[in-house]
């Protein structure tokens, strides 16, 4: 009897060594994320006032921009804000204009789909389609030796590699984000006018005199940080590849899963 | 040589190495437009001797004193007086060829975007051998990689350039047609070349200065004949 108890204790001591470990870890990897942001978005812009003519850093972005924003506008997100428009929102008006009034339903429409739902599917599509990829090339670059190439050549690799990853992430977020929520909520609308009634249309005219100023400086900032956080976990992860291959898989996995973590997070603490 | 201004003077230097084999002292003086191959058997022991020359890595013993051109190595402090390539160096997979070498001369902005252009077919040009530089370098020969790594290097104006094993993977006829243009480096464009392992023809043809390194010594050559009946006991 009293040697099951000490297997108890034993057990529980472990448990509580465990949490101990995962959270003093979960601290220490948000307080080098947070000082990897720091030191990326200090010496990017320092290096841009230094060579305001260097278009360089500014092409990266843009070519960036591409990959992540507008490559990914036409497919990936128009199919999801039909999806969403049709599964989600065309419901949910039908559903709401039963139990509740207008207002309440023009409510639900800006204040969870379009602040809410909306930057965080956004999110989750530029995590898996651009976040993964940087990790990945990223990753490859540090064991094929490029990175340690570009710093011998004084080539600061945060400025050159990741600082363009980071506006370019925070940018296309911002805009896909716009872009999915203004067709989706607008499709929910349409396919609600078809299946219900014609007369929900009128949510159009509503919907825009609803919308605060205070809540669009809020989505806006919330996609900014969404993008800087999702850049900044690819290039960190990809970063610290240093010589297996087998750590590009386990590291990107890491980027990915981080990256969804402090999305989440960013988004409850936006609620408080 | 003697008359050429001194860039890197090595008293007593050890390489740090680990686990230590206790390498031997090195002791030498590496002028300027000169043509320098450090030779052995152990390669990451000749590699060591390389990158502690080069800077990268400190010395176990001794010291290494740097000419002050070497220091202050002009406007553009940020952009290295050394140029160091390993042997496992890399293109940027994600650029090609002609983006690889003029993206570190558009960072430090060493001159305007035409310029830079111009200088980047002017020197790609000095090594003929019909390459595409459009394509990424994964689809690019050994030659052609190794020598634009070595273009993107020269692009940045370095006084000094380290190749870690400079002719590995190449062909009998590729490894003439890179000695030659390595030899052109230091002769057109006055760029000390420091090299390791280098094929023993090319050694005969060009080396300025020899630098044997074996587990017990380490000696200096100036000549290919001392350096040759050294060898031959």
């Amino acid at each position: 009897m009293k040697a099951t108890n000490v297997n108890y204790v034993s057990y529980a001591w472990q448990l509580v060594d465990l949490i101990g470990q995962t959270t003093t870890q979960f601290i220490i990897n948000v307080v080098e994320l947070v000082f990897f942001i720091i030191t990326v978005l200090r010496r990017g812009f320092s290096f841009i006032r230094k060579n305001k003519q260097n278009a360089l850093i500014k092409n990266a972005v843009v070519r960036e921009i591409i990959f992540d924003g507008i490559d990914s506008l036409m497919p990936t997100t128009l199919v999801m804000s039909i999806i969403i428009g049709f599964s989600i929102i065309a419901q949910l008006i039908m559903v709401l204009q039963a139990l509740g009034s207008e207002t309440e339903v023009v409510n639900i429409l800006i204040s969870f789909v379009a602040l809410e739902l909306c930057p965080l599917i956004t999110a989750i599509v530029i995590i898996c389609r651009g976040g993964s990829a940087l990790a990945i090339v990223i990753g490859n670059m540090s064991i094929n030796q490029e990175v340690k190439g570009l710093e011998l050549l004084g080539i600061d690799v945060l400025v050159y590699l990741a600082f363009p990853s980071l506006l370019s992430k925070a940018i296309s977020q911002i805009s896909l984000s716009v872009y999915f929520a203004t067709l989706s909520v607008a499709l929910g609308i349409f396919f609600s006018a078809i299946f219900d009634s014609p007369s929900n249309l009128k949510y159009f005219a509503i919907l825009i005199d609803s919308i605060e100023p205070m809540e669009l400086l809020y989505f806006l900032i919330k996609n900014i940080l969404f993008g800087i956080i999702i850049g900044a976990n690819a290039c960190y992860h990809g970063l610290h590849v240093s010589q297996s291959v087998t750590e590009v898989p386990q590291r990107t996995q890491k980027a990915i899963m981080h990256s969804m973590l402090s999305v989440f997070v960013i988004n409850a603490l936006f609620m408080l | 040589m003697n008359d050429k201004a001194v860039l890197i003077q090595a008293v007593s230097t050890i390489p740090d190495l680990d686990p230590l084999p206790s390498p031997a002292p090195l002791t030498c003086e590496i002028s300027a437009a000169s043509l320098v191959c450090l030779l052995g058997q152990q390669f990451s022991v000749i590699n060591a001797y390389m990158q502690m020359l080069a800077g990268t890595n400190e010395p176990y013993a001794g010291s290494i004193n740097y000419a002050d051109s070497l220091l202050n190595s002009g406007d553009n402090n940020d952009c290295p007086a050394i140029a160091y390539l390993y042997h496992n160096s890399a293109l940027l997979s994600v650029l090609n060829g002609i983006d690889n070498v003029k993206m570190p001369a558009l960072y430090h902005q060493l001159a305007s975007t035409t310029q830079i252009d111009k200088e980047f077919h002017a020197l790609v040009g000095e090594l003929e051998y019909g390459a595409n530089h459009l394509i990424l370098p994964a689809f690019m020969s050994t030659l052609q990689k190794r020598h634009l790594l070595i273009v993107r290097a020269i692009m940045l104006k370095p006084r000094i350039l380290f190749i870690e094993n400079p002719f590995s993977s190449l062909d009998r006829d590729q490894v003439r047609v890179f000695g030659q243009y390595l030899s052109g480096l230091v002769k057109n464009k006055n760029i000390t070349v420091i090299t390791s392992n280098a094929n023993l023809d090319f050694v005969r043809s060009y080396a300025d200065q020899m630098i044997y390194i074996t587990a017990a010594n380490v000696h200096v050559f100036n000549h290919w004949e001392t350096f040759s009946d050294y060898i031959n006991g």
